[in-house]
């Protein structure tokens, strides 16, 4: 790697997306923290919805199939490597981000400087908007560690 | 002078779906020894199962070429690029302020052989690009053939990359040789890809890799049985 002169930081991008909408801007917000020198893991979070439910659309079970093979769902060392964590929530179903949201605050003996940060999904340029929002999140837990 | 890095000294990891060999640190192999060569970062030897591959991570300032052996590779990356690569194909990609991709061997059936190749660029914070292009094989036979290098206009399609580096592919068959002068003050590095050559008197075989300084040439031959594939590096 060349040599940067800026401090490393850890993010994970945690997403949830049934037809690749939220991936979108997961990974919009997985550029940009890149682009502010960022180390990244993108990770998408299982499906609560069973399989029969899943089977019915067609539209779900294609992207599925193809976002399994191109992320694993977050683990425990992830979680430990983290310094950020952006979490992109899918509007059709707000469950599976919430209840990420949830483990991760009652997990015992988590590190209190790890920052949660929600991705909001703005009107306009949402992907712009996608890796500024991971941009500054990237630069306060950089000043968070200085 | 000839520096041999033979292919069984090189790092090693075996993931099961991925096995992957590496000339130069990487990942988990970390030798302060063999942090690269000039501006050669990387020369990783991967052979992926079918229907695997790398998930979506992210790389920023750096140029990655890859050259397929064997087997195919889909690619996929944040800026809209779906691509597959095949044998005498190759990938560059500059990662630049940043890019988002994910690598899968895109057959169900087949394992893919591939080398990645990571060149550091002269110039930081580039806007990322990425540039695909095929060629006939008989074009790397007997002669080296531009991969990649910095010129934007060149006699063959070759990639663009961000550093004064250029990197050829070649074959020869047994007894066949290539001869290569190098300019004075510059570098070379050179990869044997598959089958044995040898490099001024030096024997190579698949995976062995030679650094070159202060040498005003390069000999290469194609040893028996079947010759060799390999590609050499003019560095700065």
């Amino acid at each position: 790697m060349p040599d940067s002169k800026v401090t490393p930081v850890n993010v994970v991008v945690v997403f949830y997306s049934r037809y690749g909408d939220t991936e979108r801007l997961a990974l919009a917000a997985g550029v940009g923290a890149i682009q502010a020198h960022a180390n990244i893991r993108m990770r998408r979070l299982k499906d609560l919805a069973d399989a029969e439910t899943i089977a019915c659309d067609p539209r779900w079970t294609e992207n599925l199939e193809r976002m399994n093979r191109d992320y694993i769902a977050p683990r425990e060392i992830d979680v430990d490597w983290a310094e950020v964590i952006l979490v992109a929530s899918c509007p059709d179903s707000l469950h599976e981000t919430e209840q990420y949201v949830i483990t991760l605050l009652d997990r015992p003996g988590r590190n209190e400087r790890l920052l949660i940060v929600p991705l909001l999904d703005r009107p306009g340029d949402r992907l712009a908007s996608a890796s500024e929002q991971a941009h500054k999140a990237v630069e306060n837990a950089r000043k968070l560690k200085t | 002078m000839i520096t041999l890095r033979l292919a069984e000294e090189r790092g090693h990891a075996d993931h099961g779906w991925l096995n992957s060999y590496h000339t130069f640190s990487f990942a988990n192999y970390h030798d302060p020894k063999h942090m690269g060569f000039r501006a050669l970062r990387v020369l990783n030897d991967d052979r992926i199962a079918p229907g695997r591959g790398f998930g979506s991570h992210g790389h920023r300032d750096m140029e990655i070429i890859s050259y397929v052996l064997e087997g195919s590779l889909a690619h996929k990356d944040s800026t809209g690029t779906q691509e597959v690569l095949e044998a005498n194909m190759v990938q560059a990609m500059s990662a630049g302020t940043g890019v988002i991709h994910s690598e899968f061997n895109g057959s169900s059936k087949q394992p893919a052989h591939f080398l990645q190749i990571w060149i550091e660029p002269a110039e930081m914070d580039v806007e990322p690009a990425y540039q695909q292009f095929a060629y006939d094989p008989a074009e790397k036979k007997g002669r080296l053939r531009l991969i990649a290098g910095p010129d934007k206009k060149t006699a063959e399609p070759a990639a663009f990359i961000h550093q004064d580096a250029r990197m050829y592919a070649s074959v020869l068959a047994p007894g066949e040789t290539l001869e290569q002068p190098i300019v004075k003050g510059r570098y070379a590095w050179v990869h044997c890809a598959q089958g044995n050559i040898t490099l001024n008197g030096h024997t190579m075989k698949e995976g062995d890799g030679a650094a070159i300084s202060d040498e005003a040439a390069l000999q290469i031959v194609g040893a028996s049985p079947a010759g060799g594939e390999f590609l050499v590096f003019d560095l700065a």
